[in-house]
């Protein structure tokens, strides 16, 4: 893909083509928006354009050998470093353990140590290093020097979801780029390219605040995951205490169960990964509901549903709204963020889905922790 | 693509091929190794970005021209395992066919239009030496330079050619190791002076390359890549960027204490005295005196050894401390009868000269 055909970035593509063009692109960039909005994809693009041997108005010809090497994946000078890599580190210690940071060895290996060589037939090599808010200080410190002033006119580029867990030094090495959250028709626009029907892809969008990624990888029809979300809103809708410990049980067996589909489909990608992103989907939706049921107490059924994120489950919500106040659905929203919090950090999921249903009961046995 | 092997011939070339590919790799395609043959030469290369290979193969019958990749290790396997002289390989669009005498093998391979180029000797030569002459001075620097260090430049060995000479120089920043090797022709004007830094791993690659008595090795160094092309096999590598240390500055020229020393009778006494160290306590410690050497060690509730030499010897008597492994090092790789120790304080390096080639300095430890 060129830099031409990276659609709703213009602001960023912008930055990085004219910077091209007057010569002064920095040795070091971060990446930074949320997840599945285009970061990987334009550093892929913007990384042809660097190791181009004969670049057309600040673009990748697309014609030379490097780009034909880059188009054909084999690019002895692009670097792509990701967490799994461990899998093929040189050392066995490092290939059998479970990676749940972006590990120090890894950056070491496959970053610091390939940046020494001299590239192979560009002018210059391009690192793209994903998921850098999970870089813990350790290996930021590791960073700097390279950051700093990389070797062989080398080019990094850091893609990162949450700018705050970069260190200082890090981020002041670096020139941040933003990238931000495409708009809803967009993204309805391709799912429905992909078959995916209209309304499906219209919560999916909301859900995720404009990731066409999130909303790719979620709207994936085997196994429908927006199924099971019409059901899971139909029970909250409804729930009792009583039977809040067989549904977290009920929301534990089908995020493993998509786990291991999703696994199926792709089979590199971590496990522990994809299963807190299964559980974190199911908060999300309980997030977004209880802010749909906010609305709608606000400003009546009608006006809110145009504006919700579950606007295709209206009865459910207005279920929500009347059991729970507004500042009831807020202090609850609240704690959902908490639950996130806990499932990054691989608390016991079972507690932690227990714990998030008793808040969707109209029970005070969850109460507020003191701060 | 047809072609006949002599098997023999195909496993040993191999062999060497196959050291090159990576074990894991996130692009499958460069676990196969590229087979291409036209009119009456084959050869057989591999490539982990970083290091190519690429091996002319003798014995081969052409019967149909063309190239193909095949995975590396299913095909060495394979090769390994036969008995027949000759393999016939035959390789339609992706899949490979292995014929034996009673045996048939289908292994399924990649486009050879995927495969990275990896670069040939072209063009004239800048260095020109005998190979087994530079894989002597491969030996003597490659063990001292840096395993594991942040300065990336000390994880290769150095090279210098100025005019008729090429002086090799290995460093991990606790030894140091310089072999000065006699050229057979002048190096080109154009990399005199120049310095280029070629990784440890590909030197260790041109160190295993089987070599005859009169083989010829040239070397070309061009766009940030060393291409050495020796006999049958091209090896071509990435160069290590960074600025070596300069290391002439370090080899002291002061010493007056100097002693002829054994070499076998020397790593044996140091390889025993190194059986009574530990982590803690590493050092070995060398006590110079009129008529004798003798090698001591102690390690704290595990005992100690001492180890006595005759030795005839005229300077100042003194005292010293080295690492034993980094001793033993040198030792195995010096194939005179005899080498020169030179000592100056206990605090400065030691110093090692064997023929009139070769010198490794080692820091000394403190045993106080």
């Amino acid at each position: 893909m060129n830099l031409s055909e990276i659609f709703c970035q213009a602001k960023a593509v912008d930055t990085l083509t004219r910077a091209f063009g007057a010569g002064k692109s920095a040795h070091a960039y971060i990446f930074e928006g949320i997840e599945g909005v285009g970061k990987y994809t334009t550093a892929q693009a913007f990384a042809k354009l660097l190791l181009c041997q004969s670049p057309v108005k600040n673009d990748s010809c697309g014609k030379c050998p490097s780009c034909t090497a880059f188009e054909a994946e084999s690019h002895p000078d692009f670097h792509h470093v990701y967490k799994e890599l461990n899998k093929i580190s040189k050392l066995p210690e490092h290939r059998k353990k479970q990676v749940f940071e972006l590990p120090i060895y890894v950056i070491k290996e496959f970053l610091i140590e390939k940046v020494q060589l001299k590239p192979s037939f560009s002018a210059s090599k391009v690192f793209v290093v994903s998921e850098t808010e999970e870089l813990n200080a350790e290996s930021q410190n590791a960073l700097l020097k390279v950051l700093e002033e990389p070797p062989n006119k080398s080019f990094i580029i850091l893609l990162c979801t949450k700018l705050d867990n970069l260190l200082p030094t890090t981020r002041s090495r670096c020139q941040i780029v933003h990238f931000g959250p495409l708009s809803e028709n967009i993204i309805i626009e391709k799912l429905s390219a992909k078959g995916i029907d209209k309304a499906e892809s219209k919560f999916w969008a909301r859900l995720f605040g404009g990731s066409l990624g999130q909303a790719e990888f979620y709207s994936n029809p085997q196994p429908s995951f927006y199924k099971i979300k019409k059901d899971f809103l139909n029970r909250i809708s409804k729930l009792q205490l009583g039977e809040v410990v067989d549904f977290a049980q009920w929301i534990n067996s089908t995020a493993s169960e998509f786990t291991t589909a999703w696994l199926k489909l792709n089979p590199d990608a971590n496990k522990s990964d994809l299963g807190r992103q299964a559980k974190r989907a199911f908060v999300s939706i309980l997030i977004s509901a209880f802010t749909d049921a906010m609305k709608m107490s606000f400003t009546g059924a009608p006006a809110a549903q145009e504006k919700m994120t579950n606007f295709d489950q209206p009865g459910a919500i207005k279920q929500l709204a009347e059991r729970f106040a507004p500042e009831a659905c807020a202090e609850r929203i609240e704690r959902f963020f908490e639950s996130i919090r806990y499932i990054d950090a691989a608390v016991n999921e079972k507690l932690v889905f227990e714990h998030l249903l008793l808040n969707c009961t109209e029970s005070d046995i969850v109460k507020e922790r003191s701060h | 693509m047809k072609v006949k092997f002599n098997r023999a011939a195909l496993a040993e070339a191999l062999g060497l091929v196959t050291t090159v590919i990576p074990a894991r790799t996130t692009k499958p395609i460069l676990q196969g190794l590229k087979i291409l043959a036209e009119k009456d030469k084959v050869y057989i290369s591999a490539t982990d970005f970083e290091i190519g290979i690429t091996y002319l193969i003798p014995q081969a019958q052409v019967e149909k021209e063309g190239q193909a990749v095949v995975p590396a290790e299913r095909l060495a396997a394979i090769v390994r395992e036969s008995v027949d002289e000759v393999l016939a390989v035959e390789v339609a669009e992706a899949t490979c066919r292995i014929k034996g005498n009673d045996s048939n093998f289908t292994i399924y391979g990649h486009l050879p239009e995927q495969y990275p180029q990896v670069p040939g000797l072209d063009g004239s030569p800048q260095i020109e030496a005998d190979l087994v002459k530079l894989q002597e001075a491969v030996e003597h620097c490659l063990f001292a330079t840096a395993k594991e260090n942040t300065r990336y430049a000390l994880s290769g060995i150095l090279w210098e050619p100025s005019g008729k000479k090429l002086t090799l120089v290995g460093t991990d920043g606790r030894r140091l190791a310089k072999y000065k090797l006699n050229l057979n022709a002048e190096a080109d004007k154009k990399i005199e002076n120049e310095k280029f830094i070629v990784p440890a791993k590909t030197m260790a690659l041109l160190d295993k390359v089987g070599a005859g008595e009169k083989d010829k090795v040239t070397v070309k160094f061009v766009n940030g890549k060393a291409i050495i092309a020796c006999g049958k096999v091209v090896i071509s590598s990435n160069l290590v960027e960074g600025t070596f240390p300069k290391y002439e500055d370090i080899i002291p020229a002061d010493y007056k204490n100097k002693v002829q020393l054994n070499t076998a009778a020397t790593l044996s006494a140091v390889r025993r005295a190194a059986l009574i160290t530990n982590e803690d306590s590493k050092g070995v410690k060398l006590a110079l005196g009129k008529k004798s050497l003798v090698f001591t060690s102690r390690a704290p509730e595990t005992g100690d050894a001492e180890i006595a030499m005759e030795v005839d010897y005229k300077g100042e008597p003194m005292e010293i401390g080295f690492n034993p492994q980094f001793l033993v090092d040198v030792l195995r790789v010096i194939r005179e009868d005899s080498f020169e120790l030179q000592l100056g304080q206990p605090d400065r390096p030691g110093l090692i000269k064997s023929g009139a080639n070769y010198v490794y300095i080692v820091m000394p430890v403190s045993l106080s």
